[in-house]
This record gives C-alpha cells, structure tokens and sequence, in this order.
C-alpha cells in the first residue's frame, strides 16, 4: 500500500481538466443569466452584474494570501506536539 | 380523560445508553437503532409549555418544556442520533456506544430544558459523556481528552457563576431571552461560547475531536456546538459581541483549515467556521437571521456528520488521515468520495443542497439589517469554505495524486450512515419548505430565485478560480498550525518549569546565604566569647580594680557637676 509515485504538475492538470471545462461553463452560463434577468443587489456597490464573480475571485484569493501569511509565520513540523 | 405526563426525550437515550453494555450484540444494536427513533417520535409528543416540573432546593427544575426552537433542535439531534448509531453499528467499544448515547440524551435535556438550572445540568453532564467518547479511542486520546475536559470546566465553571448570580438578581431560573447587561450575563454568554469553539480556547475543538474513534467524532461533531448554538439563540439573541465573535470564527476556521494537513482536523476547524456563521447571525438577532441560525444549526449537524462520516471512513478503510498521505481514492471508494462530495457541497451552500437554504437565509438576514460589512465578510466566508471543504477536502482525498492505496468502500452500515445523511442533505435542498415550516419565526423567505442561484454559483465557481490558480501553493505539508493550545500545551508548561527551575535556584541561593551568614556569626561569637575570647578571658584582680575605681571616679566628677 505505499505511495506509488509523487505526484506531477501534468498530472494534476490532467485531472482537474473536467472540473474546470464545466466550472466555467457554469460560471458563464450564471453571468449570462444575471445579466438578463436583471441582476439586484442589497446595498448599491454590489448592484452590477457580476459583482458575485468579482467578489468571489477577489475574496479566494485574499483568504488564500492571508492564509498562506499565517502558515509562515505558525506552522510548524506534525511532530511538534508530542502528545 | 386525564393528560399523560410526556416523557422526556432525552431520557430514552440515555437509558438506552445505560442499557447497551449489558445488551448482547443483536439486541444492542437493535436498541441503538430503536431509542433514537422513539426519542424523535416523543420529540413531537412534548406540548408547547413547560410540562414536567421536579422541585428542587426550593426550585422548580423544567423538564420537559416545549418551544418550537427546542423542538428544531430536538429533531435534529434525534436524526442524529440515529444516523451516528446506524454508522457507529459496527462499533465494538461499548463504552464509547454507551457514552455517546449519554451525551446526544444529555443535550436532548437541554433542547428541552425551561430552567437554568436543568440547563446547567445536562450541560455538565454532556462535558462528562463528551470526554469519554473523546478517551474511548485509546491512549493516544488521553492528553487531548484531558485538555478537553479541562476547557469544559472552565465553561461550566463560568456558565454557573453567570446562572448563579442571574438567579440571586432576579430570583427567576427561567430560561428565556437575555441581555448583555449584568456581569452575571457576560459570564453566561462566556459559558455558552466556550462550547461554540469561540475564541481564545477555540482549539480545544480541532485538539480533541479528530482524536476520537471514527466513529465518536460523528457524535462530538453534533451536539457540544449545536446546543451551545441553541442556547445563544434562546438566551441571548441580538447581543452585538456575538456578531465579532462569530466572524472571527468564520474566518478562524477557514485559515486554518486551509493549512491543515489531517482530514478529520480540517474538519473541525470547519465546524468552528460553521458554527461561527450561526454566532454572527444569532447575534444580528432579526427574526430571518435567527431563522437563518437555527436552520444552519440543522443542516450543518447533518452535512457535518456526513463529512466527518466520510473521513472515518477513509480513517478506517486506509489507517491515514493526512492529505498528504492521500489521494485518488474516488475509484476505489466510490460511495464514500460521492457521499463525501455531497457533504462537501452542502456545507459550501451549493444551489440544491440543504447548505444553500439555510446559509442564504444568515445572508439575507444581515442585509435586511443594513449590515453592509458584516454581509460582505459573511459572503466572503462562503467562498472560503467552498475551498477550504468543498474543492480542497476533496480534491486531496479522493483526486489529486494515485496515492497507490486499492482500498474498498467500508462495511456496509458505514455506507448507510453516509447514504441516509447525503440523501438529506438533497433531500432538504429540494424541498426547504418542511424545514422552514419548523423555524422559531414565520418564514417568508424563498432561496430558489434565479438570481439568487445564478449569483450564488458566480460567487462559488470564482472561489473555484481562485482555487484553481493558487492550487500549486496549496500543496499539503506534514505540519501542524500553532494555535492558543500553545499556551497550555507548550508554552505554559515551559513556564512552569522556568518558574520552578528559578525558584528552586534562589532557594539554593538563598540558603547558602543564610548559611555563610550563621557561620560567620558563629565564628564571630566564639572568637570573642570561646574559650580563647576577650570577653570570655578571666581578668587579673588589678585590672578589675583599676577599672571600678574609674568609673566611680566618673560617676563622683558626673554627680558633682550635675
């Protein structure tokens, strides 16, 4: 049962491959229709027609930074604790 | 005809817990399965109002007291005990099975409990039975169960004080809606939000949860949070701290669950981002956000269990729990990567699960509240945990790398357990009104809009680019994230050895001191009063004379003058 071989980039691409064909075509497909059924917001800055698409790739990649910030400063070795 | 007193439902399982030890297999787990069904069926039996009162120190302790919101809970924790024993079937640690059992009947008590002092109680009482599923897994467990324990005193000890002092003010032990208006209230708020994972002591959740059984982290994962969600939404409702709170632990939550390498404790750094979408909303305090926080309690206690049944599983079937160790597992697990995914998007509120009809409702809530900041940081809190749990969790169990491992799906009530809370989580997503019509406050509220789906998959997929593009930074590591359980795990013990170690070498110090000190003195007071000493000579008889002879002289000159 030990691990085969460790993992590579083509690989990986490979396998994400049809995630990312019908992520896309969704996330087209729901701008497309937010913007013809007449997109409405709550508060006036999020009142245009993929605001969610902006704010979601923005808000992704924020929490990863900040994230990947902590981890520099806090992670540590999986044997740190010894209990 | 006369009324029948209603029973309440937590006593059915915790006497079925009492009773499984001395139960033969069969018989065991045909109780397992038949008390959480009965508990759910009294749950509906109990009439609104308190109908069970015991007195109790001059009190009256209310049993057995029916609110819509007790009832919400009660039905959930029910389904959840059922859909935990039907997973935990093959469980051959009986005293986990019994303590467990204790505990989702313990928090039954407090779902139904009308005074504070039951409350306290059932309370405590889950504290004790949650510890024990913590340590039924081994002696790996006991430190982390130990810390847990420690934490949960530490809340009761709060939580009593606060009920303590509510009662001497107000004379009244009901349990109903308070304010942050008294130290006696904080001190309950701090007692109820220990077991919410708030923070500072967030950590003992992520310590002690993933170290239990496969199967006992289903049942911690439920009932400990959730009934400290319950007691929030029933006795502090509106308190703008928990509003902080809760978006601290939204985003507590995600980052460290992003770093997070073991797939079970990834987890419970998500149950403390769950719960803390349910503080946040509990804390706006209007009627669709408190709607939003109990119907998230109830979706999130399945969708949770499903996930961590789904990481059992892998546990169980494969002896890893680590990403890094993990990895294409889709084809040879297939129910428990498609089940597994179910969860995962349900929790990321996925248009057609039961993620999506609740978590909207805690979006709605802070926007009807004008809360622009709050509703910004709730969305974003969605997209994080569609990372973190839905695309992430996944992606390095059942995807990303072959890890080699030609492992198959788990015994067969392992798969019915996962099976049953997955078709529950698209169960709710399809239908949300039966749900709905179960919430504390009328609902007028309708999730399947097209706007509401198109921008809700917008702001998912995006997540879902993000994710894709940083994918390559997000590679596991075989590390842990320091967290606040540094102070009592490393950082207070290593204290306490510096202050013992310095205290032990003034000691030291002090005493060679006092020693080189009393012998200097008893050096000085032999040299002049030993055996060769000035003061301890004999004097000659001249001497002697000469000397009274001048002080009388002395004495005669003083007197003639004076």
């Amino acid at each position: 049962m030990a691990e085969k071989q460790p993992d590579n980039s083509d690989a990986t691409t490979q396998r994400l491959q049809p995630f990312v064909v019908v992520g896309a075509i969704v996330l087209l497909a729901s701008l497309v229709v937010d913007e013809v059924f007449g997109h409405q917001g709550f508060f006036g800055f999020d009142g245009f027609a993929g605001f969610y698409a902006l704010f979601g790739l923005l808000a992704g990649l924020v929490i990863i930074a900040l994230a990947k910030g902590i981890g520099a400063a806090l992670k540590r070795p999986d044997t740190y604790y010894d209990d | 005809m006369t009324a029948s007193l209603p029973v309440p439902p937590g006593l059915v399982l915790i006497v079925a817990g009492l009773m499984l030890p001395a139960l033969p297999p069969r018989a065991r787990r045909a109780v397992m399965l038949a008390a959480p069904l009965l508990a759910l069926a009294l749950v509906w039996l109990v009439p609104d109002g308190p109908a069970l009162s015991l007195p109790f120190l001059g009190y009256h302790l209310s049993l057995c007291d029916g609110t819509a919101a007790g009832r919400l809970f009660g039905t959930v924790f029910a389904i959840m005990a059922f859909g935990g024993a039907l997973y935990a079937l093959g469980q051959t640690n009986v005293v986990e099975l019994t303590a467990a059992f204790f505990y989702a009947g313990s928090a039954l008590g407090v779902a139904f409990a009308g005074d504070l002092i039951t409350v306290f109680v059932f309370w405590e009482l889950m504290a004790i039975a949650s510890t024990v599923v913590v340590w039924s897994a081994g002696p790996q467990a006991a430190g982390a169960g130990m810390r847990y324990a420690s934490v949960h005193l530490l809340g009761g000890v709060l939580l009593m004080a606060g009920i303590a002092g509510h009662i001497v003010a107000t004379g009244s032990t009901t349990f109903t809606a308070m304010h942050t208006d008294s130290l006696a209230h904080w001190l309950m708020i701090a007692g109820f939000l220990v077991n919410t994972g708030a923070p500072p002591v967030s950590a003992w959740l992520p310590d002690a949860y993933p170290r239990a059984s496969y199967s006992g982290t289903v049942f911690l994962s439920a009932y400990t949070t959730k009934t400290a969600v319950y007691a929030l939404l029933v006795g502090f409702p509106g308190a703008e701290v928990l509003i902080v709170v809760g978006l601290y632990m939204v985003f507590y939550g995600i980052f460290y669950g992003v770093l997070e390498n073991d797939i079970r404790r990834i987890l419970s750094y998500s149950l403390v981002n769950q719960v803390g979408f349910m503080v946040t909303a509990i804390g706006i305090g209007t009627p669709m956000a408190l709607n939003g926080a109990a119907a998230h309690a109830f979706t999130h206690i399945i969708y949770k269990a499903l996930l961590l049944m789904a990481a059992g599983s892998v546990m169980a079937m494969t002896g890893r729990s680590k990403c890094s160790e993990l990895g294409g597992l889709f084809r040879s697990m297939p129910v428990t990567a498609i089940t597994g995914i179910i969860g995962g998007l349900s929790i990321s509120a996925v248009p057609l699960t039961s993620g999506f009809i609740s978590k909207a409702m805690i979006g709605e809530g802070a926007a009807e509240a004008h809360m622009a900041i709050v509703w910004l940081l709730v969305t974003a809190g969605a997209v994080g945990v569609f990372i973190d749990i839905g695309l992430k969790w996944p992606w390095y169990i059942f995807f990303a790398k072959d890890s080699g491992l030609k492992v198959g799906d788990p015994p067969l009530a392992m798969r019915a357990g996962m099976t049953l809370f997955a078709f529950l989580c698209i169960a709710i997503g399809l239908f949300p009104g039966a749900l709905y019509a179960l919430l504390p406050f009328p609902v007028d509220y309708t999730p399947y809009t097209v706007g509401h789906v198109a921008t809700m998959l917008q702001l998912l997929l995006a997540g879902g680019v993000a994710f894709v593009l940083v994918l390559p930074l997000l590679k596991r590591t075989a590390t842990v994230t320091l967290d606040t359980d540094w102070l009592w795990r490393t950082g207070g013990p290593a204290l306490a050895g510096a202050l013992t170690t310095g205290a032990i070498r003034a000691r030291t110090a002090l005493a060679v001191r006092i020693r080189s000190g009393a012998d200097r003195l008893v050096r000085t007071i032999y040299r002049h009063h030993g055996p060769g000493g000035i003061l301890a000579a004999s004097w000659p008889t001249g001497r002697m004379a000469f000397w009274a002879t001048l002080l009388l002289a002395a004495y005669l000159v003083l007197y003639y003058f004076g």
